[in-house]
């Protein structure tokens, strides 16, 4: 089941059930609040789902909730992490919304999200595809529902990793049309993101004003020898918020400024963190916003445990040469322990050019 | 339109971080199986604190770090054993020498340093590799590497490796994002005798014997020709002399190379480039050598 039709069926459980709506959260237990909007509006009596995993059928819902008239909603659930969706009518009209702070990790106290929803798009249709190319799909990529150049759709065959990175296969940038077409998959289902990052380049955190989209009928089965035809409609990332700062729960947190050789802070490089002491290609498991002037960065993390630290000029592929790179050094191999629900802080991370001419 | 998606890589670019010693007091008991130190078990690391120097016969079980501002120099004749322990089941020994400072081992063609497995039965894969990690002007000379994952392996560095003997290892030499001169040695009996990625290197592969393994030359990806490879030996190794992966779509320039022939259907039946898949780049041979270059020095350790 897609999770467009897993919504219709929530929303409809939850006309049928009002009564689960109005069942206070107990204040013991986590809470998810925040305001489902269309264009800033808010969407009174959208439905909120708070998925807690994907099965192969499609979302599993773990609970959901009505927002009220002014589009605010709360929901109680265990501490973990959590995909948010919502769906609902605005002047008549189908919308939908997919956190853009997913996947929403709550641990305790209230957690605040806004959540913008879009027009709701068709669900994907099929027509013949390419010869010989395997499963295919295609479409538009719109903002404002207006087709959007410079896009990029990224195809995921699992939900793990939480549809970040650049998953399975990725498209071309959208031309002014906002068309693409991804021919050559595997038969099988998968989950469809579009991104537009405003500064270019592929991977890495979005920054406020990039544009992202998930589409609705996510995973959306692809078959051998048809393309699937989709719409996706983006909306516009926000300041990336902190998990601080949308949360009155513990919160886990690296802090530390990154230098040079010489000691002066260092701006727009990245902290990264990784979990296991072999990078490879993988994506970090987390990593900070770009430093300001004073080379300050913070990682926010869902739990504690051992870190290798390092930070970077650039997100994606492997560091080039003449890219600001370091790790950590206050261990032998870059590792730093922390709690969950711990600080650790006045950590450095020393940034040299990588392979300067003459060394 | 019928835009080609780009596929996300998965290639392992190694960029791991730690590392033990030895040739010292054994370390601690590696703690193995699942739950093991908080539910990760751990390679045992030990970090150089200042600069050091080797010699005699050593043992590594575990992760060496030569971190950054630090110098490990290793005296002709020694021998550095590093033992088979496999923390996390890969297959592949966990104990390593990792240099993100710089490492200078430079033997004598009569009293070469060994680098080696401390099995009394080695095998390919016994231990990780010799890893230059953003190390500057590091240098190693008459050196055998034998019984790794990778003989040795050289990122985001600066390294001098000349007539060193890369043998029955997984890769022989491997190198990425490298300023090196890789000049002199032999590569035998692994299943890469040299494997790369070319990624902005500006590397010299030259007057190097590549000859007995599985695949000679293995250019993986993300290669352009910044790299030089030139008066090499390749020849007689068992697949192929030269091989792209399936993401090299560039041409690769490897004239003023010798393969063991001047018959160039001959050559051509050992590289595997675009002759073969149609969606690769081509491996340029012109001018082929038509006869083996002089050894100046020799090949090897």
């Amino acid at each position: 089941m897609t999770l467009l039709a897993r919504l219709a069926s929530v929303l409809f459980a939850a006309l049928l059930i009002p009564a689960c709506a109005s069942v206070s959260p107990s204040p013991a237990r986590p809470e998810l609040a925040g305001r489902v909007t269309f264009g800033g509006a808010p969407v009174a009596g959208a439905t909120v789902s708070v998925i807690d995993r994907y099965l192969p059928s499609g979302p599993h819902v773990a609970t959901s909730t009505r927002c009220a008239d002014d589009g605010a909603f709360q929901v109680a659930v265990p501490a973990g992490s959590y995909y948010l969706a919502a769906s609902g009518l605005f002047d008549g009209k189908p919308v939908f919304a997919w956190s853009g702070q997913n996947p929403v990790r709550i641990d305790s106290g209230k957690r605040w999200l806004g959540v913008k929803s879009v027009s709701m798009p068709p669900p994907a249709r099929y027509e013949a595809g390419p010869a010989g190319k395997g499963a295919s799909v295609a479409g538009t990529v719109r903002f404002k529902g207006a087709p959007s150049a410079n896009a990029h759709i990224y195809v995921y065959a699992s939900p793990e990793g939480n549809f970040k990175g650049m998953g399975y296969a990725m498209s071309p940038p959208t031309a002014a049309d906002g068309r693409f077409a991804i021919d050559g998959l595997p038969e099988s289902g998968y989950w469809l993101v579009a991104r537009r990052r405003s500064a270019g380049g592929l991977t890495g955190p979005l920054e406020k004003g990039d544009l992202f989209g998930f589409f609705p009928g996510n995973p959306v089965y692809l078959k051998d020898g048809k393309s699937a035809l989709v719409e996706i409609e983006m909306i516009e990332k926000e300041k990336a918020l902190s998990y601080s700062e949308v949360t009155s729960g513990g919160e886990t947190v690296l802090r530390g400024r990154v230098v040079d050789k010489g000691g002066i802070p260092q701006a727009g490089v990245y902290a990264f963190v990784y979990d296991d002491r072999v990078f490879g290609h993988q994506r970090p498991y987390g990593q900070s916003g770009p430093t300001g002037p004073d080379g300050a960065f913070a990682i926010y993390l869902d739990r504690g445990g051992v870190f290798h630290l390092g930070a970077r000029e650039h997100f994606g592929n492997s560091p080039a040469p003449g890219e600001r790179f370091g790790f950590y050094d206050g261990t032998p191999d870059h590792a730093v322990e922390l709690p969950l629900s711990g600080k650790l802080e006045g950590l450095t991370v020393v940034v040299e050019p990588i392979l300067p001419e003459g060394k | 339109m019928n835009l080609r998606p780009i596929f996300a890589s998965a290639v392992s670019l190694a960029v791991t971080v730690a590392l033990l010693v030895a040739g010292c007091a054994p370390l601690a008991p590696v703690p193995t199986g699942p739950g093991a130190s908080s539910g990760r078990a751990k390679v045992p690391v030990r970090g150089l604190a200042s600069d050091e120097t080797w010699q005699g016969d050593l043992r590594i079980r575990g992760s060496v770090i030569v971190p950054k501002g630090v110098t490990l120099t290793i005296l002709p004749g020694t021998v550095v054993r590093f033992e088979k322990i496999d923390v996390d089941g890969d297959g592949t020994g966990d104990s390593e020498l990792y240099v993100e400072g710089k490492i200078v081992a430079e033997g004598t063609s009569a009293r070469p340093i060994r680098f080696t497995s401390a099995e009394s039965s080695p095998a390919p894969r016994d231990w990780k590799y010799l890893y230059l990690d953003l190390s500057e002007k590091s240098s190693l000379a008459h050196c055998i590497s034998e019984y790794a994952f990778s003989g040795v392996q050289v990122h985001f560095s600066s390294a001098t490796i000349r007539r060193c003997t890369f043998r029955h290892c997984v890769d022989g030499l491997r190198f990425s994002t490298a300023d090196g001169r890789f000049e002199g040695n032999r590569m035998t009996g692994n299943v890469h005798g040299v494997r790369y990625e070319e990624r902005n290197s500006r590397a010299t592969l030259a007057g190097n014997e590549i000859t007995g393994n599985r695949v000679g030359v293995f250019c993986v990806t993300e290669s352009k020709g910044t790299a030089t490879l030139r008066g090499n030996r390749i020849f007689g190794n068992e697949q192929y002399d030269f091989k792209l992966g399936d993401r090299q779509r560039v041409d690769i320039p490897a004239g003023g190379n010798w393969w063991g022939t001047t018959d160039p259907a001959a050559i051509r039946g050992r590289i595997f480039d675009k002759g073969v898949e149609a969606d690769l780049g081509r491996v340029l041979l012109d001018p082929i050598l038509q006869a083996p270059p002089e050894a100046v020095e020799g090949y090897g350790a």
